[in-house]
């Protein structure tokens, strides 16, 4: 019986744990916190289709495709719902840019759909006046996530013998972990899924803390029901600046309102910047006028953790067969669990699978050195 | 009566006491329902003081407000479901004063005057539109209008109807009034936030009608109407008896008062209050409630429907079934450290923990009352004279005062001893018994904590959203503590719940 360890129960943890119990895997998951309690806990659970660059495209639609397979057998506690993408053109240049992604997810056989100006005001009548245009993509969807994670934990336990173990593991090599007391776990397969923290496991990976702030807000039942995010979102996201903000506006399926979001480079403290959370929240409601009148219940900020490049890392660590890197997934990792799930699973049974991992393998940074 | 305000409520004009909260006028005209639940069972308020977030409704097109902070005088259109409205945004304002208290109970008009006194500029700060916290609400006697009359004596500026939003940083603290949002710099803040109440889960807890013990109070001080009522009160400590002083006075027939705690406990708390003179007059007060008190009897089940129609006892004799109209039921108090621990103050379980000097762990911060852990209005009048004057800079009051300090946190102790709840009370909620009021999260749902308790509180929240609703475990919180050990302090901002105009201003850094 082939076993593997799990390090991470966060969402891209517990992915890998249920796709390689599936597999056959005998296997086990050590965190020393709770589960889906990290990043995975401050994620908005938004499942998205990124049409750009290419190797994040494959891997957002390959994740989103795998998610609806799971679809039916999720519990009704990941509160999974398709709630579409709307992604909404305050002037011509993101008009332009909203027909550019139409045509590269058509090219890929993924439809979306161009909104006029009075289209947009139909589907989300509290989106402000004189906003151009934008693209729905229907079957993008929502979790929630720390639940998410939690049900993948138990279906891996369902197909193989459950452990999640609460401990810190300190160092990893071929076939063996060994923990902060000392003790050794041993496995034919291991995968770091530390998230941020991959970065004290792995010597000279290149993760780097993006801080981002949240706001839910009470129930408000058909206030919004896409995720709503502004064309101008990408820029901020795969820019470098070390701060900036986009409206991303989310519609629970219970009736809140989850309001995004900022990204902060190399921002570690987790205590909420008022300047961080006023500029998220006016900028939210510039798009949104009406969200001025909802009633905030919680504010919290959670950290991404970012690659140089984007992309996330998922491949073998070089000079340590059987251990493999699975983490750096910035801001979609909820998304792309399934599929770096999918990617760890077949590169450890030495399948080839529905995605090209060449983009993503741990040697494209040259600094990496096995722990 | 003076003339009735006419209000709309759910589009049918309604004729209500002026002078009354809201959410005492609904329950009085019939309405007892103010919200329904997540899985759409009807609520009514619990807490009357702003905690439980159950008396959330729609007020002149603001949804989520909490309607028993708001009087009948303020309100025009209420209503039981959501409405959509434009509201004008907030204005904008700052405000720079020495002194900044939060909390307008004993231990904070005690404090503000204390400051004023010394000549600082002092700014009081509560929730509530009215003076006084918890004992005081409503009340017109003769200690509580000398104490109101001090503070404004005192030239201390108020700012009621006012929450505290989030820190700025030092120093500084955002609060939103209903009109405006008010970036607030000082240089030293006194904490007397006060406590709110224990209250346990039982099966039939959330109906309508069923109240905290104090929460009954509050409504009854916020002009609910009691005359012929049959009211039963149940929980725990001194509570219990000034509630049924206040609803017998008010007219209603108190058919049962039940202790949890023994009869033994009650004794000798009983001979610990003759060591205290003025707190025995209080107690001679209520004397015709205590030979009605019965000892070792706690709720066991709450019967009705769209409201509560019966209390289930459960007594030394057996089980007893009693019929009432409402029933206030209260297990003791919890200090509220909120602010505090948002502000990085220190807690020692959920009291703020403090020197002589009344000063939190946070050198600018100062804490008052209840808030440091719960001794009643005495404690909070010395602490908060200590307090205040401390954060004026003059040390002499918390020499003078020591002696008076010690003897109330000794009481302090007395009261926590005698009517600790007892572990039966750990087993009253049964499987399907909703624990989370907010998410309607039930007992089976939570399941036991296996980590450390910060970890199982983590947990908890994150897979059952037990605790991650309106009141951000305001109610489930203490109660999860009290039935396994889960620690619930993790507040974050907003401190109470504003609409989401209050969080876009930017901080001026330069003032
Ligand atoms: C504000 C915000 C909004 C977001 N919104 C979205 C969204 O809408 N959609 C989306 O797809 N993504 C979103 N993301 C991104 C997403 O949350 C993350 O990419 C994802 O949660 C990463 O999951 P993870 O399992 O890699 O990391 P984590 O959830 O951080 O899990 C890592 C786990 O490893 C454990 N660990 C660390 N060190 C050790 C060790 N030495 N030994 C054992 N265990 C260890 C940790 O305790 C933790 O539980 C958002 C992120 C933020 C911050
Ligand atoms: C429900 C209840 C009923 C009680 N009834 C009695 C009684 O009948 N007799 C008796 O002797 N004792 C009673 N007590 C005990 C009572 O708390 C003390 O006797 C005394 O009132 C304590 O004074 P305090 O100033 O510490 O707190 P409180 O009187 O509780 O005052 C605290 C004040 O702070 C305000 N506040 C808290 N947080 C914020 C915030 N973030 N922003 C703005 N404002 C805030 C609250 O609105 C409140 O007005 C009761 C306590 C409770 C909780
Ligand atoms: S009754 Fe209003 S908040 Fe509890």
């Amino acid at each position: 019986m082939k076993r593997a360890l799990v390090v991470g129960a966060g969402i891209v943890g517990a992915a890998c744990a249920e796709r390689l119990a599936r597999d056959g895997f005998v296997v086990s998951v050590v965190d020393p916190r709770p589960v889906g309690s990290v990043a995975t806990g401050a994620g908005m659970g938004h499942l998205l289709v990124m049409d750009d660059p290419p190797a994040e495209f494959a891997l957002t639609l390959r994740s989103r495709i795998l998610w609806d397979e799971l679809a039916p057998t999720l519990s009704p506690s990941v509160d999974h719902a398709a709630c579409g993408t709307l992604w909404v053109a305050a002037d011509e240049e993101e008009l332009a840019e909203a027909e550019r992604k139409r045509a590269r997810l058509a090219a890929a056989g993924v439809s979306a759909e161009l909104l006029d100006s009075a289209g947009l005001v139909r589907l989300e009548p509290n989106l402000r006046a004189g906003l151009l245009g934008g693209l729905r993509l229907a079957e993008d969807g929502i979790v929630y996530p720390p639940a998410a994670a939690q049900w993948f934990l138990e279906r891996a336990g369902a197909t193989g013998e459950r452990h999640v173990r609460s401990a810190s593991v300190a160092s990893v090599e071929s076939g063996r972990a060994t923990l902060a007391d000392g003790r050794v776990l041993e496995a034919d397969v291991i995968v770091l899924a530390a998230g941020l923290e991959t970065r004290a496991l792995v010597r000279g990976l290149p993760l780097r803390a993006r801080k981002g702030h949240l706001v839910i807000t009470d129930r408000h039942p058909g206030f919004c029901s896409h995720e709503i995010v502004e064309l101008g979102y990408v820029k901020n996201a795969h820019g470098a600046a070390l701060e900036s903000v986009a409206c991303n506006v989310l519609a629970r399926p219970n009736g809140q309102v989850l309001v995004g979001s900022s990204r902060q480079f190399d921002v570690d403290d987790p205590a909420i910047d008022p300047r961080m959370l006023a500029r998220v929240v006016a900028r939210a409601t510039e798009f949104l006028p009406g969200l001025a009148r909802l009633k905030a219940i919680r504010a919290w900020t959670g950290l991404r953790a970012a690659t140089p490049d984007g992309l996330p890392v998922i491949g073998p660590l070089p000079g340590a067969s059987g251990v493999f890197v699975a983490a750096g997934h910035e801001g979609l990792g909820i998304t792309a669990s399934t599929g770096t799930a999918e990617l760890v699973a077949d590169l450890a049974s030495g399948r080839r699978g529905a995605l090209d991992p060449h983009p993503y393998r741990v040697e494209r940074f040259a600094e990496v050195g096995h722990a | 009566m003076p003339e009735p305000r006419r209000i709309v409520v759910d589009g049918h004009a309604v004729e209500l006491d002026p002078r009354a909260s809201l959410a005492s006028a609904l329950v009085s005209s019939g309405v007892h329902a103010l919200r329904r639940s997540v899985r759409g069972e009807p609520r009514g308020p619990v807490c009357g003081m702003g905690s439980c977030y159950e008396c959330r409704i729609t007020i002149d097109g603001v949804e989520h407000e909490r309607a028993c902070l708001r009087g009948v005088a303020g309100c025009s259109t209420v209503g039981t479901s959501a409405e959509t409205r434009h509201v004008e945004p907030r204005s904008v304002r700052s405000l720079v004063c020495d002194v900044l208290v939060i909390g307008a109970g004993p231990a904070g008009l005690a404090a503000a005057a204390s400051a004023a006194r010394r000549g600082k500029r002092t700014v009081l700060v509560d929730e509530n539109e009215g003076l006084g916290g918890q004992i005081w609400r409503a009340d017109r006697g003769v200690e509580s209008e000398r104490r109101r009359d001090d503070v404004r004596a005192a030239g201390v500026e108020l700012l009621v109807g006012t929450s505290v939003v989030m820190p700025l940083g030092e120093r500084r603290l955002r609060l939103a009034a209903r009109d405006a949002t008010i970036d607030a710099r000082f240089e030293a803040l006194v904490l007397a936030t006060g406590a709110t109440e224990l209250l346990l889960p039982f099966p039939g807890w959330t109906l309508p009608n069923v109240f905290g013990l104090g929460g009954l109070q509050a409504l009854a001080k916020g002009g609910l109407e009691l005359a012929g009522k049959r009211v039963v009160l149940a929980g725990s400590g001194p509570l219990l008896l000034a509630v049924a002083a206040i609803v017998e006075a008010r007219g209603a027939r108190v058919v049962a008062l039940a202790e949890q705690a023994s009869r033994a406990n009650v004794n000798r708390f009983g001979l610990a209050l003759t060591t205290r003179p003025a707190k025995l007059l209080q107690a001679l007060g209520y004397a015709r409630s205590i030979a009605a008190l019965r000892t070792d009897a706690w709720p066991v089940e709450a019967v009705g429907g769209e409201r509560l129609r019966a209390l289930v006892l459960r007594t030394p004799r057996g089980n007893a079934t009693i019929g009432c109209d409402y029933a206030g039921v209260g297990f003791g108090l919890v200090p509220n450290g909120r602010l505090a621990a948002v502000l990085g103050c220190a807690l020692d379980g959920r009291r703020v923990r403090v020197d002589a000097l009344q000063r939190a762990t946070v050198p600018w911060i100062f804490a008052a009352g209840e808030c440091t852990g719960v001794g009643g209005k005495d404690k909070a009048l010395v602490e908060g004279a200590i307090a205040g004057a401390s954060a004026a800079g003059d040390p002499e009051p918390a020499q003078k005062l020591a002696r008076a300090r010690t003897r109330e946190l000794a009481f302090a102790e007395r009261i926590e001893r005698a009517f600790a709840p007892r572990a039966e009370l750990r087993a009253l909620a049964r499987p399907d018994t909703i624990v989370c009021r907010c998410e309607d999260v039930t007992r089976a749902e939570i399941a036991q904590p296996g980590t450390s308790p910060d970890d199982a509180w983590r947990s908890t929240k994150l897979q059952t959203r037990a605790g991650m609703g309106a009141c951000q475990g305001r109610v489930c919180g203490p109660a999860l503590e009290f039935l396994d050990g889960r620690a619930a302090r993790d507040a974050r901002p907003p401190l109470a719940p504003v609409t989401l105009d209050a969080l876009a201003v930017m901080p001026d850094e330069s003032r």
